[in-house]
């Protein structure tokens, strides 16, 4: 069956080039996955495309050209899972140990350990709760044997790459041109989200919640009111499965639904818009957000209070610190840089979405102005649209008013989902626009090549930050001048080390502190509960560690051990420990990149 | 190929033949339980369909699982896949006659397929020559660990005596270098080296240690001095340093009569 849908729709006058970038498809991400796997590097490099430059860009030199050349859909929504699949999953073929060293994967790391030791997340956190994530990653290792660390590295890829799939489904809804879906499919390699490379909550938040979009968009489809019964059975599994997943996700779904229901009614009441040319679909959103929110507040109430206390705690601060925010969205260093320096940060943490919001409001404006079908597109359109249009409405409230109590950058990944339906619509405008200039077909998928290969490397930028371009600033006592941040989290062997021998060898009754990366390691490789037992304390990113809070300290070199979190002004102990520490402090234990201080 | 990058690729594999049996088939086969073979001819779409069935039924049945017993463990949600996805295959294919997959074209998709994996498995190698050839081992993957610990194997804060008791220190070497490796060790104060220790050598993941006592004509010089430093070096060049604070909590009178 998949073989004649396969031919089909073939097209026969590019046979020998599409079936050429094929293989030199495949094969190029055969190369970048082996040299990746060969470098199996257990420590933090200059950054992940670390002699793996060439070999990426010839599978995105391949890519280009077999999209362009491929009119098969199936094959064209493969090959973009395929692409996304290698690009994600790098880090888990290159770094031995898992990528990220922030608190959301150490505490994955832990739970997805003890779920496999003992069938149940650990005790006491946010995710103990929302067990989703880890009952998706367990069931990967089915065969046995299969370490956290695979499945941590690898797992997470598996199921991200499948996305092109839900955007094709969200696309066939709004629309039946096989052209504009191929470029909405094809976009899905720009939807690179703030936290692209690691496993956060909200990772497997957003993409539940494009499977539910998905569903959603196809409810009422006229050919398919038979199944409506199978639909909404659909419906409420996916909503109970993204609520255990991650609660916040299914409680702002919710939320926003009833907001399109809101303003959708408003909408029709304010420009009597008759019974007819109204969007069916949008009466699905109210009852879909009311029972969002009661399973979700259901959920929070019967098995997970702590996320609730939490989302209480959150509200509070909220409402006190209004105009005092806790996380202002711009770092405070940010100002100290010059222009040509706050450029080239800008770039390194959110080109992409620059280019993405940039696609996708040219693709919204052409819609506008298209003469033809506007309405029916637009009412097509209508569920996505308006959730872009809350969303981006959400995170610009946000910046503006400096809260960051729920989050930045998980907004920016609910935008990021539907921006490929604009971004479709800009792309088949610009195939269109090269075919009225009657280009020939060579040149056209030539220009069209190129410029799919320009914007995923742009797009990379962001993607792969190159952390040699980030600025630096002398330290105290220090000659050498050390980057303002480190984009790149790789968990090293110094720390893993560092933090077994101090298992075996902590003296008791000492109050012990370690520097942020070391304790969100801690967590991971000691698991929850032992860090609590003793009673293991993080420092804050502006405190200077020697100030007599802690017995012993376990602490880093900002390098090959990882990167350092903390502010540039105290850093300069873990750059020169010798020189830095007070003479009654002790360095019990040094492994070249993690050493030990005492007192 | 070295023994770790077929590691890696074997754990690789293993958790993609789990994706497949967990949540690709049984997915796509629950595609057609809730919509039959006529109402999607889309391939695409079926496939995504049932992706998306394939995800939420496993967090649905590992979460009810979970609220029944208590645990949830991989063989749990396999049993339960394989055997419905097995009955659902069964129900469809000879009871439903549903032709889920055509014999001649799941052959052609499965030589293709196959085509392709060959040829990324050529490309795997191929990568994996070109940087093994290409590229030197870093000297970041390779470390060792230099250490002190007291007499009760614990991290030591200070180096002290109590009365006329010196204390006792145990300093080790952890090798996770490359190969083997040749050591030796400077013992000295801030202004002056007390002895050197005769270079021992260690293989990878081995470990060297050794109890340090000191001489009665060496304590003067500590108790004079603020600390105690450890310089380890690695085939004669300089490795790394460990330090301790000195700390005379009682002089002691003998002692001190002897050098002064």
């Amino acid at each position: 069956m998949f073989y004649e849908r396969f031919t089909q729709q073939g097209n026969s006058h590019n046979y020998y080039l599409q079936k050429l970038s094929l293989c030199g498809y495949i094969l190029s991400i055969g190369i970048l996955l082996g040299s990746a796997s060969s470098l199996h590097r257990s420590y933090q490099d200059s950054w992940v495309l670390e002699n793996l430059l060439p070999q990426i860009l010839l599978v995105i030199l391949f890519f280009s050209i077999y999209v362009v050349n491929e009119n098969r859909l199936l094959y064209i929504v493969i090959s973009v899972c395929l692409f996304i699949f290698s690009v994600r999953a790098l880090p888990g073929f290159k770094y031995i140990n898992p990528y990220g060293s922030a608190i959301d994967q150490s505490v994955h790391w832990a739970n997805i350990q003890e779920m496999s030791n003992f069938g149940i997340p650990e005790h006491g956190n946010v995710y103990s709760d929302e067990p989703g994530i880890y009952i998706l990653l367990i069931a990967l290792n089915l065969l046995g044997n299969v370490t956290t660390s695979s499945l941590l590295r690898f797992g997470p890829a598996f199921f991200l790459s499948l996305s092109p799939f839900f955007i094709y489904i969200i696309g066939k809804s709004i629309s039946k041109s096989n052209d504009q879906l191929r470029f909405i499919v094809i976009s899905c390699v720009f939807i690179i989200d703030p936290y692209f490379l690691v496993l956060q909550g909200s990772t497997f938040g957003t993409f539940l919640f494009t499977i539910l979009v998905a569903l959603i968009s196809n409810r009422n489809k006229k050919y398919q009111s038979s199944c409506n019964t199978s639909w909404t059975i659909l419906l409420i599994i996916g909503l109970y499965s993204l609520t255990i997943t991650h609660a916040i996700t299914s409680f702002i779904t919710g939320v926003v639904l009833l907001v399109i229901w809101g303003f959708h009614t408003f909408y029709n009441k304010v420009f009597n818009i008759s019974q007819n040319e109204r969007h069916k679909g949008v009466y699905l959103t109210a009852n879909l957000g009311i029972l969002s929110l009661v399973i979700t507040l259901s959920w929070w109430i019967y098995k997970a209070n702590l996320i609730i206390n939490i989302v209480v705690e959150k509200s509070a601060q909220l409402l006190v610190n209004f105009l005092n925010p806790i996380r202002p969205p711009i770092p405070p260093n940010f100002f100290s840089l010059n222009s040509g320096e706050q450029m080239v940060i800008l770039s390194l943490y959110h080109l992409d979405f620059i280019l993405v919001i940039l696609l996708s409001v040219i693709g919204f404006l052409i819609l506008l102005g298209s003469s033809s079908n506007r309405a029916s597109k637009l009412r097509k359109l209508f569920i996505p649209l308006t959730m872009q249009i809350i969303f981006i409405s959400i995170l610009f409230f946000q910046l503006v008013f400096k809260i960051g109590q729920i989050e930045y950058s998980r907004f920016i990944s609910y935008i990021l989902i539907f921006s490929p339906i604009f971004i479709g619509e800009t792309l088949s405008v610009f195939e269109a626009f090269l075919k009225h200039h009657h280009l020939t077909n060579k040149i056209r998928k030539f220009i069209l090549s190129a410029s799919f290969m320009s914007l995923i490397i742009v797009a990379f930028i962001q993607a792969f930050p190159y952390q040699p371009i980030v600025p630096k600033r002398a330290i105290i006592n220090d000659s050498e001048s050390q980057p303002i941040v480190y984009l790149h989290t790789v968990l090293s062997n110094n720390q893993i080390s560092m933090l077994q021998f101090v298992k075996n060898h902590l003296p008791p009754d000492v109050k012990i502190g370690a520097d942020i990366v070391t304790f969100n390691s801690a967590i991971g490789f000691w698991g929850i509960e032992q860090t609590q037992i003793i009673h293991l304390q993080r420092a804050l990113p502006t405190e200077p560690i020697q100030n007599g809070k802690w017995n012993i300290f376990l602490y880093h070199r900002p390098g090959a051990a990882g990167p350092l979190f903390e502010q540039l002004e105290y850093r300069n102990l873990a750059v020169n420990p010798f020189l830095s520490l007070p003479t009654n402090w002790s360095v019990p234990y040094d492994n070249g990149g993690s050493f030990v201080i005492s007192r | 190929m070295d023994i770790s990058t077929i590691n890696t690729l074997i754990q690789f594999i293993k958790i993609l033949i789990g994706f497949f049996i967990c949540i690709l088939i049984p997915g796509y086969l629950l595609s057609f339980v809730f919509f039959p073979k006529g109402k999607i001819r889309d391939i695409s779409y079926r496939l995504g369909i049932g992706f998306g069935i394939g995800l939420v039924f496993l967090i649905f049945i590992g979460s009810i699982l979970i609220l029944s017993f208590g645990f949830l463990y991989p063989w749990m949600l396999a049993i339960i896949l394989f055997l419905s996805s097995i009955i659902i295959f069964i129900k469809l294919r000879f009871i439903n006659k549903e032709k889920i997959f055509g014999l001649q074209g799941l052959w052609k998709s499965t030589k293709l397929l196959f085509n392709l994996l060959f040829l990324g498995t050529i490309g795997i190698y191929t990568g994996s020559y070109i940087t093994t050839q290409s590229i030197q081992s870093k000297p970041e993957n390779f470390f060792s660990e230099f250490y002190l610990l007291d007499s009760n194997g614990a991290l030591p804060s200070t180096f002290s005596n109590e009365g006329s008791n010196i204390q006792s220190l145990v300093i080790g070497v952890t090798s996770h270098e490359q190969s083997l490796t040749n050591f030796s060790l400077i013992i000295r104060t801030d202004d002056s080296i007390l002895r050197t220790i005769r270079s021992f050598t260690i293989r990878p993941g081995e470990k060297w240690e050794d109890h340090i006592t000191f001489s009665i004509e060496e304590l003067p010089t500590i108790f004079l001095s603020q600390r105690l430093i450890f310089e380890l070096y690695k085939d004669s060049n300089f490795y790394r340093t460990i330090f301790i604070p000195v700390n005379k909590l009682n002089s002691n009178p003998a002692m001190l009569s002897e050098t002064h």
